[in-house]
């Protein structure tokens, strides 16, 4: 789907999300859930070329591999974190948008882990140099 | 992603609107809530094996 049908998707629902508004408020939540699943779910099928180019990068750079894996895991938690939030915003439940994000955070903090481990191993390698 | 999801739950939204008031005007209030209800679990199972398809394909671009 071009960026064309995007935008148009987007300024359509929102007019629809507004005219149900008056009569059924949840249905302008459904909405706009809607048009998000489906820019989103036109935005990352073709998602992958832009991966699969990044580790073809990362491997001729010859950089380790799961940085590149923890970097994508960590981004794809954050999109679908930002997803739910902004719904749960949406309908005013700025509370839940909040713990939404902190279970993002974490997640995101524990699947990096690995990472800080191997960080702090390095640096203590060139300091003792 | 059919895009016409989007505009079937316009509908639903809209029917279950009008269905409501005409059920409220006639006095049957109890089966003007069951209306409303009833099209809220038509629309939600509708969304809710769409987000799966959206999980689905997150999943698979970025390896979770």
């Amino acid at each position: 789907m071009d960026i064309y049908a995007v935008i148009g998707l987007g300024v359509i629902g929102a007019v629809l999300a507004v005219l149900l508004s008056q009569y059924r408020a949840e249905y302008a939540i459904l909405i706009s859930i809607a048009v998000g699943i489906a820019i989103l779910y036109s935005v990352f099928r073709n998602a992958w070329q832009i991966t699969n180019e990044l580790e073809s990068y990362i491997a001729l750079a010859g950089i380790n591999r799961d940085f590149i894996i923890t970097l994508l895991k960590s981004l794809g938690i954050c999109f679908l974190v930002q997803f739910a939030s902004d719904i749960c915003k949406d309908m005013g439940q700025t509370a839940i948008a909040g713990k939404v994000e902190l279970a993002g955070k974490i997640t995101v903090l524990i699947s990096a882990l690995p990472l800080f481990s191997e960080l702090i191993g390095l640096a203590l390698k060139l300091v003792s140099i | 992603m059919d895009v016409d999801m989007i505009f079937k739950i316009a509908a639903i939204g809209i029917i279950v609107a009008v269905l409501n008031q005409v059920l409220i005007r006639s006095g049957r209030e109890e089966q003007a809530m069951m209306t409303t209800l009833a099209g809220l679990i038509v629309v939600l199972m509708m969304l809710v094996y769409e987000i799966s398809n959206l999980f689905e394909t997150v999943k698979s671009v970025f390896g979770l």
